[in-house]
């Protein structure tokens, strides 16, 4: 009797705990002393941000609603101060990233990744009676990295690559180091078909490129290797740079 | 011989280049230690270099490279010190 009683109560549990999954965001959007984090949930759940200046110091925690589609805003925030942050309700930490007042929004994920909850008895009776569906494969259409040279060959200082990659890969929407490498790489031939505004500096030997139409710039090394890839905020940014405006057929490489 | 340079911001020693060009031009290099880029940070961020060394130290001067490994004996407060002997920086 005791087992049918402790088997009822599993089945139970499995059938009513359901582990809340991110659906969208979080996504950080900024004014000019505050900042609104958004994410969305499958189902409905309570609503709470922890922030702080430090990883190891999230020690402001805000918390809204029960809704499925969250928005808490941090107000009296810094300009320059960089904010960790982690989303989720008082049971479960849903996800994880940091952004700096007045400069772009880095991707979740700048800090470590979140523990995923243990799936229930019934989740896991679930995946093991449900096939895996075939992953698609890249389309090489759509796939930039699937173009361009490895990042390990395109980009000049290899171990510097994760963190220009965390710092401006949102402001291209690149899905990894390599992706954000690629799409620099890419940029690079497009200034070589001369598409692009291009500046050759003696002093450093640095190759600027700068397209006037989506403020996105690159500085390459005299080898063609890329030093880095952002979209700048300063509006006079590209003018004041240093070099002599070239052609493509002045280019140090080819 | 490999030439190392030294951040202005936080003093680590390990540059891969001047952090400025006799052009003026930054390197776009970012620190591993303190996270400053170089013609970025400044150029387009509009930050000093006081400006985010004071931030870095209140939020305790940890390494910030997540793909450069920190050396081992890195003492930031060392090196700190001796940018703080030197003359302001912009």
């Amino acid at each position: 009797m005791p087992r049918v009683i402790t088997a009822i109560l599993l089945l139970f549990t499995a059938l009513t705990v359901h582990a809340v999954e991110l659906v969208s965001g979080p996504k950080v959007t900024q004014s000019e002393s505050s900042a609104t984090i958004a994410w969305r949930t499958d189902v409905a759940c309570g609503t709470r941000v922890s922030y702080g200046t430090s990883v190891g110091k999230l020690d402001q925690k805000l918390e809204g609603v029960v809704t499925d589609d969250h928005t808490v805003t941090l107000s009296s925030l810094t300009q320059g101060t960089t904010y960790f942050y982690q989303v989720g309700s008082a049971r479960q930490q849903l996800g994880a990233g940091s952004f700096t007042m007045g400069s772009n929004v880095k991707p979740a994920g700048a800090l470590p990744p979140k523990v995923e909850a243990p799936k229930s008895m019934l989740e896991k009776l679930v995946d093991a009676l449900t096939p895996e569906a075939p992953k698609p494969k890249p389309s090489p259409a759509t796939s930039t990295a699937a173009r361009a040279p490895p990042a390990r060959v395109s980009w000049g200082y290899w171990e510097s690559l994760q963190d220009h990659y965390n710092r401006h890969g949102a402001d291209f929407q690149s899905q990894s180091p390599e992706d954000y490498a690629a799409q620099a790489w890419h940029f690079l031939q497009r200034a070589k078909a001369g598409q692009l505004q291009m500046k050759w500096d003696d002093a450093d030997e640095t190759l600027r490129v700068y397209d006037p139409k989506t403020r996105a710039f690159a500085a390459y090394n005299r080898n063609g290797t890329t030093k880095t890839y952002f979209r700048p905020n300063n509006p006079s940014y590209w003018q004041r740079q240093p070099g002599r405006l070239i052609q493509p057929a002045q280019l140090p490489f080819k | 011989m490999k030439t190392t340079h030294n951040c202005p911001v936080c003093g680590f020693d390990h540059l891969k280049e001047a952090p400025r060009s006799k052009s003026g031009g930054g390197s776009f290099e970012i620190c591993p230690a303190c996270g400053f880029q170089f013609g970025v940070s400044d150029d387009d961020d509009g930050l000093s270099y006081e400006e985010w060394r004071e931030d870095w130290v209140e939020r305790g001067m940890e390494w910030t490279s997540k793909g450069i490994t920190q050396p081992r004996g890195w003492k930031p407060a060392t090196l700190l010190k001796a940018v703080a002997k030197k003359k302001p920086g912009k």
